[in-house]
């Protein structure tokens, strides 16, 4: 059976372009396919009517940022294979994303908190390929304070 | 058709808004289901279900089989740096 792996991951700093949150990639020597499951997005500052624009989109190639945890959610999983441990949240410099490669998007008021899950067979699913991954990017036309996401998958 | 996902929206006044997301056949996507929103979906006959509408998913390539050449691809080059020695 598949083992369940859990992160968080932020943007410090929310702007009015699309910037990572989070992105969840394949190690470099992929050994299965990704499925996501469930996520929740939040923000953090005080409350205040603002929209946050979300997306989650297919990435290639890993950008700069902050290293994030992997935890099993059963705690005696073995290690997740999913690698970017380092570089993979609060991003500075953005991953490479693929064109056209959108799997949600949403926007969601400063005050509310979205949780999406899955049914069973339908998560989005990451190739078993070296590197891949999807990432989770927000803006805001006004909201400049933190946006958080939780992020659990199959593997 | 049936729920490919399901969302829960909490505001802080404790009001809570609900629904389902349908599921992309050829990209994997899940989008919220707004009736009367204008955006152009389709359905396809050969997956026998709904596809998100964005250009390249008006014709059939099943997602599994997208997966599939994916990772076909990345066996080949993974081969073909072997071949070649391009990893040392
Ligand atoms: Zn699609
Ligand atoms: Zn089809």
């Amino acid at each position: 059976m598949a083992d369940r792996y859990g992160t968080i991951g932020n943007m410090a700093t929310v702007g009015t372009g699309y910037k990572t949150a989070l992105a969840i990639q394949q190690a470099a020597t992929a050994r299965t396919r990704l499925k996501l499951y469930d996520f929740i997005l939040s923000a953090s500052a005080a409350p205040a009517d603002n929209v946050l624009n979300w997306r989650i989109r297919r990435l290639t190639v890993a950008g700069t940022g902050t290293a994030i945890n992997i935890e099993p959610v059963e705690g005696a999983a073995s290690a997740a294979s999913t690698a970017a441990t380092a570089n993979s949240k609060n991003m500075t410099a953005e991953p490479t994303y693929t064109a056209n490669s959108e799997l949600f998007q949403n926007s969601i008021n400063q005050r509310a908190t979205f949780r999406w899950v899955a049914a069973p067979g339908a998560e989005l699913t990451v190739p078993a390929t070296n590197s891949v991954g999807i990432g989770f990017e927000v803006k805001s036309p006004a909201y400049t304070g933190e946006a958080e996401v939780s992020a659990y998958w199959m593997e | 058709m049936r729920p490919a996902g399901y969302f829960v929206s909490t505001d802080p006044d404790g009001r809570i808004t609900e629904g389902e997301t349908l599921q992309c056949v050829h990209c994997n996507a899940h989008w919220i289901v707004r009736p009367g929103s204008g955006i152009k979906r389709g359905w396809c006959l050969r997956c026998m279900g709904p596809h998100c509408g964005q250009a390249a998913c008006w014709s059939c390539e099943p997602f599994e089989k997208k997966l599939e050449r994916w990772e076909m691809r990345e066996r080949l080059v993974q081969a073909a740096r072997k071949t070649l020695c391009l990893d040392s």
